[in-house]
This record gives structure tokens, sequence and C-alpha cells, in this order.
């Protein structure tokens, strides 16, 4: 009874105050700029080594088709200031500053920038088919620029980490510049991050995955999301950056009863990624917002569609295609060095890298660097990456 | 419409929907965690296992459909120094990759995926390799390849009205002359095939760090649909140093622009099925993965990094050229959008 009387005042209560409301029109909407707020998480760490969490209805198939339930456990979930040797020595981090925190704001999308790489047209001649001929391609520049990569007229709604600096910034991974020297973290703001899961695999096995990651940083990330009118839907476009001095993965197996794999073969199977970084782009709003939805068979459906109208003329899709080349921000993955066993590249670099001394033929010299088992993969590069179409549809297995 | 007016349609309004709500909740309960654990949602992700030769493997398989048509700046994988190979020189080195292409009207040709699985290979418990793989592959992939490990499966085709003008004889000629004749006469309109692989300078396989396709030592031309005799007969010319009745028989990689991964037909220049055992890898040392299109069979992976375009289950590579577009490349197909073509 007490619980229906409650329930009415809360109704009557409602239509109160709603009664001055009313809704905004969307472009009502998007005159409203500069609401939001910043944050800056404050000598934050967490330590989650004791906590056992455990996933569970990932399927695994056994040999004779039978699919059962493979339980997956998390744990060794760690965030520390850097320095913490994988988590053994956890410190207090403070993560983003008072002049630049994360934000969560509402604002026109006008006013949205980005940083990108600078692309232009260039024009070379190629030799196919037995004939030469000039051709055009886009190329980065080198530089980079500030564009507005939102459509105009539409309210957007933005999460963003500390943004990255066109001046006075720090190196984004400390000693190498490739990754870029505009974060605006210093190097007292990185973060140490660890997480090792167990996967029971069957047959009495388990694979152990455990991820430590050195001096993380993930300045000039953002998910802004809006309302598409034409799509009548939520779009948006995101950009997760993350720079890491060290990101060591340990892969290894061990029976299902140990409760870790023996140290040599953790030691042996660690992937070892030095001066790592990745610059994941989804979207470029003004003409390819990122399209997330559920089709009616319940299976997710990702997508990129064409920048370019194709009903248009010839000039208009040249365009809007140049707009999209020459400011939608590309999808960059690079390791600086990559190696498996061999334990940390020394100061120097192993033998084999890239910069190695040649032999007397003008050719490189493999060596382990003294170490007894291990491969170098040297630098591995993932660079300048959009796309013009995408779509992705989940289906059962 | 008044304040006053306003406030009372929105009361009304709102009484309605609550009591509308009420009538429609009704007959909904909750579930219990026990019913809610009942519901398996839609599964796109499962693991599988597997064993061979001391190796254990994972899988971990992804139940989509990939369409897409993307461009790449730089494609580099392992670049470190390697005995025998050249300094600063990389086990895979693509630059301007793309998949797919895209039409005059700018409209898209995508690169199709299915089935794509990320698998570990482990051995002693540690993990000596990785490798990702696409159930089916179809569509044209462009790059300027400027070094290849794997392995890259071609068959070349094309009439002997093609071929036979471009033989030339040398000292060779007693045999030489008769064949070109033969070539160039009675088989003009017989289809001839060839077997074409990663090759270096002298006609070697070179798995490593490729610069060349064409036809190994030794390898012979032969005509699918004619006789034994002839097939005989033309069985007596081998590819020799790159070389085979003076036909050149390696190509440069960076000429082939754009390569049809999966069945395609050069008549009509339509995919007609699509590549089954396309896979990247990286692995510490030579491991073997099992065959995507023959499960008795395994595909060794040299150590490094190494891409695996290979033949398909019913012989047929995944790769298809004419001689034409073998002697002179294959021009790349539009991969951007505007004007722009060769990379974006």
């Amino acid at each position: 009874m007490m619980r229906s009387i409650g329930f009415g005042f809360l109704v009557s209560f409602a239509a109160c105050s709603s009664a001055e409301m009313q809704e905004l029109a969307d472009e009502e909407l998007s005159t409203v700029q500069g609401a939001g707020f910043g944050f800056v998480l404050d000598s934050i760490m967490l330590d989650a080594s004791g906590a056992n969490i455990t996933i569970n209805d990932i399927e695994r198939v056994r040999s004779d088709g039978i699919k059962e339930n493979m339980p997956v456990k998390l744990s060794e979930f760690y965030l520390s200031g850097s320095g913490s040797n994988k988590g053994a020595n956890k410190t207090p981090v403070t993560l983003g500053r008072l002049n630049h925190p994360f934000t969560v704001t509402l604002g026109k999308g006008e006013e949205m920038r980005a940083l990108s790489d600078t692309w232009e047209l260039r024009s070379k001649v190629v030799r196919e088919g037995g004939a030469n001929k000039t051709v055009q391609y886009w190329a980065p520049s080198g530089a980079s620029q500030w564009v507005q990569t939102t459509p105009s007229n539409v309210a957007v709604l933005t999460l963003a980490f500390p943004e990255r600096m066109t001046s006075g910034g720090s190196s984004c991974i400390s000693g190498y510049a490739g990754a870029g020297l505009n974060c605006s973290s210093d190097p007292s703001g990185r973060a140490d991050l660890g997480m090792r899961f167990d996967f029971s695999v069957g047959g009495g096995r388990k694979d152990i995955l455990d991820f430590d990651l050195a001096q993380l940083t993930m300045d000039g990330s953002y998910l802004r999301l809006w309302g598409d009118n034409s799509r009548k839907q939520l779009v948006g476009e995101a950009l997760i950056n993350i720079f890491a001095k060290n990101l060591d993965i340990s892969a290894c197996t061990a029976p299902e009863a140990s409760a870790n794999c023996t140290s040599a073969a953790a030691l042996a199977g660690t992937m070892y990624l030095t001066n790592a970084y990745a610059n994941i782009s989804l979207g470029y709003g003004k003409s390819q917002p990122l399209q997330f939805d559920v089709n009616s068979n319940g299976q997710f459906v990702l997508e990129l569609s064409n920048p370019v109208n194709t009903a248009g003329t010839a000039a208009q899709r040249n365009a809007q295609a140049a707009d999209f080349y020459a400011n939608t921000p590309r999808t960059n993955l690079v390791f600086d060095n990559m190696n498996i066993g061999y334990g940390r590249p020394p100061a120097n670099g192993f033998a084999n890298m890239p910069g190695a001394a040649l032999n007397s033929n003008g050719q490189a010299v493999v060596g382990g660097g003294g170490m007894s088992w291990g491969y170098n993969f040297g630098r591995n590069e993932i660079s300048g990456l959009s796309f013009n179409y995408l779509k992705v549809t989940s289906r059962d297995l | 419409m008044r304040p006053t007016l306003r406030f009372a349609k929105t009361a009304c309004a709102l009484m309605c929907s609550a009591l509308l709500s009420a009538a429609a909740h009704g007959a909904m309960v909750e579930l219990a965690d026990n019913e809610l654990s009942e519901v398996t949602g839609q599964a796109f992700i499962n693991l599988t296992t597997d064993s061979n030769a001391g190796i254990n493997y994972t899988r971990l398989n992804f139940g989509m459909d990939i369409d897409t048509q993307l461009n790449m700046n730089k494609l580099k994988l392992g670049l470190y120094g390697r005995t025998g190979e050249a300094a600063n020189t990389a086990d895979i080195n693509i630059d301007n990759f793309a998949l797919g292409s895209v039409n005059a009207d700018d409209t898209i040709n995508p690169f199709r995926i299915s089935n794509p699985f990320l698998e570990l290979a482990y051995k002693n418990n540690k993990v000596v390799g990785v490798r990702l793989g696409f159930g089916e592959a179809q569509g044209h992939l462009s790059g300027n390849i400027n070094t290849y490990t794997g392995n890259l499966a071609i068959d070349i085709f094309g009439k002997g009205s093609y071929l036979g003008p471009k033989i030339t004889c040398g000292w060779d000629f007693i045999v030489c002359l008769p064949a070109k004749g033969l070539v160039s006469g009675v088989w003009a309109n017989e289809d001839f095939k060839a077997e074409a692989s990663l090759v270096n300078g002298s006609g070697n396989a070179d798995p490593v760090r490729g610069t060349m396709a064409g036809l190994t030592n030794g390898t012979k031309l032969s005509m699918p649909d004619s006789s034994a005799a002839a097939n005989f007969l033309l069985g007596l010319f081998t590819s020799q140093n790159c070389g085979l009745l003076g036909v050149n028989t390696c190509f440069n990689l960076s000429d082939y622009g754009s390569i049809p991964i999966g069945k395609f037909d050069n008549q009509t220049q339509q995919f007609t099925g699509t590549a089954n055992g396309v896979f990247l890898s990286m692995q510490t040392e030579n491991v073997q993965w099992r065959d995507q299109q023959d499960a008795s069979k395994f595909i060794t992976a040299l150590a490094g990094a190494f891409m695996n375009i290979p033949r398909n289950a019913d012989g047929t590579a995944a790769i298809t050229l004419s001689f034409q577009q073998a002697l002179e490349g294959i021009a790349r197909k539009d991969t951007c959008l505007g004007s722009a073509t060769h990379g974006c």
C-alpha cells in the first residue's frame, strides 16, 4: 500500500515538474556551446590483484564438435604510477592536469577540432602495362593540423582525454620522438597498467596472457556523439591514442591445476614491444560518421559509409574526396621494436636491429644480443590507414 | 496555447502514459539470474584448440562478414637484419597498400573477408607463433610490393598466339625454332599454363624478402586441354635462369599494381570464388600451421613475418594472370575516391 502511494506521488511530482519543460529542437540544441566540465584523476591507484573476475559464456568447441562454456579468469589488474615494475611497486598517479583535464562537454560541431596529419595531393609517373602514365596520389606532408571533423549545426557530446598541444608539449613516449612531442601529460602523469587472463581451453590445459603496459598515456583520445537527422540514428567518431614506452605480453600455457606457467616458459614466451603506439581513428564526422547498429537478427553492424555522394557530379565528388583525404585522421600502429624472448632490448638494441653493423657484403648480421632464445622482429608499422568503406556484420558460429 | 492549458494537457498526457505503461507492463516479470544465464545471445566468438608435432594451437574464431575498401600508406613488418638479406629490408614491405577498388563513378568494389581468426602456437608451453587468418577472402590487393616473404601462388595462362611471337631463339635454335613454329602455328589457339611463385633473379625459389615472382628453374609449360603427346613435347622445354625459349619468366613484384585474391575470370574480369587459405603470421621459428582448406595438411611458415596466398584446394592458384599481365605487369586498380588513383 505504501509503495502504491509513493508511486502515485512520484507520478504527480513528475507531472508537475515536467509541466514547464519543452524539448529543444536539434537546431536549438546546436546553439548550446561550452557546457560541460573537466576533471583530473588526482593520486589514483587501482589494485585489484587480489580479486578474481570470471567471464563466462564464451564457448570452446571440443574436437568432437560439442560446445561448452570456457571460463576466462581476469586477475592481477592494476593501475599505478610509472616505475611499478609490472605492478610490484604500485604508487599513486595523477592523470590529467588542471589546465589539460579530461572533459565531458556539449558543444557545436563547427567548434570541434581534431589533430590530424596533413596529407597533400601529388603526382608521379608510373609504368604500367608496358606504358608510362602520370597518376595522382595522396601522401603525408610530415606536418600536422587542427581541423574540423564534425558536421556544423549539430550538438556534439564529447568525452575527451587530455589534449595534444600545438606547442610546448612533452614527448608522448619518453626518449622517442616518433610518436610525437605534443602530449600535454608530463612524464609524471604516465601510468602503468596490467591485467592477466587465464583461458580454460580444455583438455586439462589453460592459456595465460599477461599484459603489462609501462608509461601509458592516451592524450588526444576522444569519443564524440551526435544525432544524425538524415540517418535518424546516433552516430559518432572516435580517436583512440595509446602511447606506451613498453608493452610486455607473456603468452604461455600451463596445466589447468597449476597457478602459473613455469618461469622459463613465461619469460621465453613474452612478447616485448618497445616504443609502441597506436592512433585508432574511426569515423570522419563531416562525411563518414561511425554508425553502430543492431539488425533484426540481433547481430551488430558497424559501418563507415562512402564519404563521397556518388550521385553528385565529378567536380562535387572530387571536392568531397579531397576534403576527406586532406583532413581525416588516419590510423597508425607502430612497434619501434618487437621481440619474443631475449628479454628487453639492450640500450643499443639487439645485434639484428635495423641499424645494426653490416658485414663486408653489406648484409646485416643476425644475433641474439647474447640471449639464449628468442626472435627479434625489429620494427613493425602500419601507417596512414583510412577506410573508404567498411561494414562489419557479426553472425553466429 | 495558454500556459495553464498547456500544463493541463501535459499533466493529462503524463497520467495517461503512466496508466498505459502500468497496463502494458502488467504481464512482465523479472528474470532470475539463473534464468537470465540461459539466454545465450548471439555467439560470434568461440575458441578451438588443436595440436600437432609437439605444438599446441589455440584459435579464436570470429563470426564476422567484413566488406571493406581501405588504403594504407605503409605496411612494413619485420624490419630487422636477416642473414643473407640486404640491409634495411623488411620481411613484408608494401607501400600504398589497398584492399578493394573504386570505380570511375566513385562507387566501391569491396574486398570481402569472412570468418577471420586469431591463432597462437605454443611449443614447450611458450608462444612461438601468432597468425591472423581469413576463412574466405575475395577482392583486389594493390600496392607497391618492395619485399614479400611467404607463399604467393600464381597461375599464368595464355594463348600460343600471344606467347609464340615472344619466343626468341639463340644457340638452341635447332629445338627452339620448331617449338616457336608449333606455339605460333598449330598451338596458336591452345591455352598454355605455368605455375609461378617467388623467385630470385636466377630463377631459384626465394620465399624470404623476395622481390620477384616467376617460374622456378625446371618449371615446364603445359597445355591443360591438349594431348599427352603435346604436353610431352612441351615438357622438353623448362625454364632456366629466368628464361624459357628466350621468353623472360621472372617478373618484378613491383610491376604488379593489383593482384586478384580469389578465383578470377580474366575474360569477364569478375570474381567467381573466394581464396580460402590466406593468412598473415609471425613466428619465432618455422611453424606448421594447419591448412585451412585441407585439414589433413600443414603449411610451413618460415620464421619472421610471413604472408600466405596459397594454391586453392583444387590446385588453382589464388592469383591468376595472363601471359601479357605477367610479362608487362598489371596496372593498379583505382583505389581512391576523387581524382587520385594510386594511394590516398
